[in-house]
């Protein structure tokens, strides 16, 4: 698995709904909770699936017709990393306010 | 089948071959149910537009060696575009007083402080693509460079495939500056402010 080269606001908040989620997620869904535009969702996905972290499969569900829906889910490493990934952005954010206070104080 | 649905679909059709069936039926099938998920369909294909453009354009190999000779096929496409928009933009209607002038600055050029005669024709011994214009710059007996200059349609063409080319890669050197570069610069900003705030 590899790392995520830069850790941004858009990329944290698909992170926190694939860990919220206890399955796997429908990409319609994250972009509903992530409240992000689904041009942003989508090539986040791609990314984080092409760097490991996340899995993607089609549904298996027989009953429905047409064309099938994928859910995303993190892989063993890829959960542990995007906890810490939140983490760090989180503690960072803080940081950075903190920080920019004191500057103007 | 609706107009988004062909859209989605042509979208797919631009991406790389092993990717086109998968995200085809995933995006239709995110349009299909978009709607019970208070999506709007055109927003599905927004996102698949956003996503094929920027697989195109926005991801690619990233290796130093890559990012170098990026930086200098830009640089080198950007002088050319420039050199052809601001010394030879004569189709344009934007161009120096007239042709004879922009001939006397192409030559100005690569010969800086040099006075540059003019008169037509000339042999020539360099010659110089402005956009829309075939510049030919000839040595004179007293050291002088003289211009004359003719009109031609392999210029034309020349100057604004380098202005396609200069725009495309000027796209890419965007996405690496904003993906390699920015993130550089906001963390540097960052330690900065730490610093600050930890001084007495």
């Amino acid at each position: 698995m590899d790392a995520l080269r830069r850790l941004t606001e858009p990329t944290v908040a698909v992170l926190r709904v694939l860990v919220s989620r206890e399955g796997p997620a429908w990409g319609l869904a994250i972009i509903r909770e992530s409240g992000l535009a689904a041009g942003t969702v989508y090539p986040l996905l791609d990314r984080l699936e092409r760097l490991g972290w996340v899995t993607s499969r089609w549904e298996d569900n027989a009953s429905r017709s047409g064309p099938r829906r994928r859910f995303y889910e993190f892989t063993g490493e890829g959960a542990i990393a995007a906890t810490r990934a939140i983490a760090t952005f989180d503690s960072r954010r803080r940081r950075t306010v903190v920080g920019a206070a004191v500057v103007q104080s | 089948m609706t107009l988004l649905q062909r859209w989605v679909q042509s979208v797919a059709r631009s991406l790389p071959k092993d990717q086109q069936e998968r995200y085809a039926e995933q995006w239709l099938a995110d349009l299909r149910d978009a709607p019970s998920q208070g999506i709007s369909g055109r927003q599905i294909a927004r996102g698949a537009t956003a996503f094929a453009l920027r697989s195109r354009f926005l991801d690619f190999p990233t290796s130093a060696l890559h990012a170098f000779v990026m930086t200098l096929c830009v640089a080198g496409a950007l002088v050319v575009a420039a050199y052809a928009l601001f010394i030879g933009s004569y189709p344009f209607g934007n161009s120096l007083p007239d042709d004879a002038t922009a001939c006397q600055v192409a030559a100005q050029v690569p010969n800086p402080g040099v006075v540059v005669d003019q008169t037509t024709p000339a042999t020539a011994e360099r010659t110089w693509i402005p956009l829309g214009l075939i510049c030919s710059v000839d040595i004179h007996k007293n050291g002088h460079p003289v211009v004359s200059y003719h009109q031609s349609w392999q210029a034309t063409i020349t100057a604004f495939v380098s202005l396609l080319i200069a725009a495309g890669l000027s796209i890419r050197f965007a996405a690496a500056a904003r993906y390699r570069l920015f993130p550089v610069v906001l963390q540097l900003r960052r330690e900065v402010i730490r610093e600050r705030a930890h001084k007495p």
